[in-house]
């Protein structure tokens, strides 16, 4: 794996803060970018552990927020780490179990899309898409939590029958036409295209 | 299941609809054969795309002929094999379906048809009796949902839990004795169909149920502004999720037909369903 610190583009001295930011800024920048996130995401876990095993003691007797920050990395990421091992084996009851133990003042962003994650799979995605939304309102900047909420946005809209229908290339002014019930005059037309088409002719140009 | 899971006609080429029209022909007369006249009545679309997935996901061909209807003898229609495992185990899962739903009847209905459900209920209890040999042990799965189904009404549950026990129905049902080299994302294929039929059904019902006093699990949300647009977000995006499952899956025959149904043919009835709500609300 290539350095961590170059991936992000900072300097290996870095504090926490220029970590961060720098992380930000390149998640916004490929957030469509699968591969490269991927990447990102593990440079900086792999940045922000070393933190949390090497500067625990500065960073706690730190600044304010240094302090606020090494909390969620250290403890709260090992917990919900252990989590995320369970979900991804498969473990739902167990990580649901663990999750739901903890109280309700620690059950930040993470939590939530944790939650999500686990409903999804589930299937119960009214539940799943709340989640999702609400861990996305508390961390918008977060590309994993607002990937999911995206997702799920884009079903509860219908998009993947637009996008199917633009990879067959069907799209026909008439389209609209033959949905509607009972639409006879759409239909006479439509009809009355085809027989023209039969004999040579067309009556309708984009049909 | 209520024929809320079809084909969109005009979608499909004539070839396909043969195929998808022969496949029910095979279901009514595989019914027929194995449990009468009578239950050939019963007989929805949506058992037809159940016995089409199945056929699907196997790599061996169902080996159409051609050969004549009873009910329209004049006309000459397709037909499988009809000693196919997956029509004789689609048209067995037809009378479970049939017996439970008459069930839920008994206990919904009013005096009259209650009357009238119980009249029939015999015959049907006799007519699954013969299922439930014939299938082995799912019949346990689809009494086991059936009692939650009642207990998480009698709570009023939310909507996703409410859905779950039809939703996992489906998926045994679907993924019983079916050899599938994914077998979790069949599952939850079957699962998020179930889920859309019994939403769909709900929205359906809506109107109905606050009228009679029964469950329905969108009633708190039936006064909303917005209630049929939060309607159509959750069904599309069980559906959505279940066309992503599809997507995985190894499908060896009939794929135009099976994404007929779940792009359009879903699509028609959601919009004609939810056309009705609005029709009864203005």
């Amino acid at each position: 794996m290539s350095n961590p610190y170059e991936v992000l583009g900072v300097n290996e001295g870095a504090g926490i803060d220029e970590v961060k930011r720098a992380y930000r800024d390149l998640a916004r920048q490929y957030n469509n970018d699968y591969q490269k996130m991927d990447e990102i995401n593990a440079a900086y876990d792999t940045i922000v552990m070393n933190f949390g095993n090497k500067n625990r003691k500065n960073s706690y007797s730190g600044s304010n927020t240094h302090y606020t920050y090494d909390t969620a990395a250290s403890s709260g990421n090992s917990e919900f780490g252990d989590i995320r091992a369970k979900l991804n084996s498969g473990r739902i009851d167990d990580a649901e179990m663990l999750l739901d133990g903890i109280p309700h003042q620690r059950r930040n962003a993470e939590w939530f899309y944790l939650k999500g994650t686990i409903q999804h799979r589930r299937g119960w995605l009214e539940s799943a898409a709340e989640s999702f939304e609400r861990a996305h309102n508390m961390e918008p900047q977060n590309p994993e939590y607002a990937a999911a909420y995206k997702q799920l946005n884009r079903e509860k809209k219908g998009t993947f029958r637009k996008e199917a229908a633009a990879e067959a290339g069907e799209t026909c002014c008439c389209d609209s036409c033959c949905t509607c019930d009972g639409c006879d005059i759409c239909t006479g037309l439509c009809c009355a295209d085809c027989c023209c088409e039969c004999m040579g002719g067309d009556l309708i140009r984009c049909c | 299941m209520l024929g809320y899971i079809r084909a969109s006609k005009p979608d499909m080429t004539f070839r396909n609809y043969e195929l998808y029209k022969g496949v029910y022909c095979t279901l009514c007369k595989s019914l027929g054969k194995r449990y009468g006249f009578i239950p050939r009545f019963i007989l929805s679309y949506d058992f037809t795309f159940f016995a089409m997935v199945r056929m699907a996901l196997r790599n061996q061909c169902p080996g159409f002929k051609k050969s004549r209807c009873s009910f329209n003898p004049a006309k000459k229609c397709l037909d499988c094999n009809r000693d196919n495992e997956d029509i004789a185990y689609t048209a067995d899962v037809t009378i479970l379906m049939m017996y439970h739903k008459l069930r839920d009847n008994i206990q919904d209905s009013k005096f009259f048809k209650r009357l009238f459900y119980r009249m029939i209920m015999p015959y049907a209890k006799h007519l699954y009796k013969k299922a439930c040999k014939r299938t082995g042990e799912v019949y346990k799965v689809l009494e086991k949902q059936m009692a939650r189904q009642q207990e998480i009404e009698k709570r009023n549950g939310n909507l996703d839990e409410s859905a779950d026990p039809s939703a996992v129905m489906l998926a045994e049902l679907l993924i019983y004795n079916l050899e599938c080299a994914d077998k979790e994302t069949l599952r939850k294929f079957g699962y998020m169909v179930g889920r859309w039929v019994y939403i769909t059904d709900a929205v359906n019902d809506c109107e109905d149920d606050i009228k009679d006093g029964s469950f329905n699990p969108l009633k708190s949300r039936f006064d909303d502004e917005n209630f049929l647009q939060y309607c159509e977000e959750m069904m599309n995006l069980t559906i959505g999720e279940a066309i992503n499952c599809y997507k995985r899956l190894k499908i060896f025959r009939f794929d135009d037909i099976l994404t007929n149904i779940l792009y359009d043919g879903v699509y028609a009835v959601a919009k004609k369903v939810l056309k009705k709500e609005v029709a009864e609300n203005e």
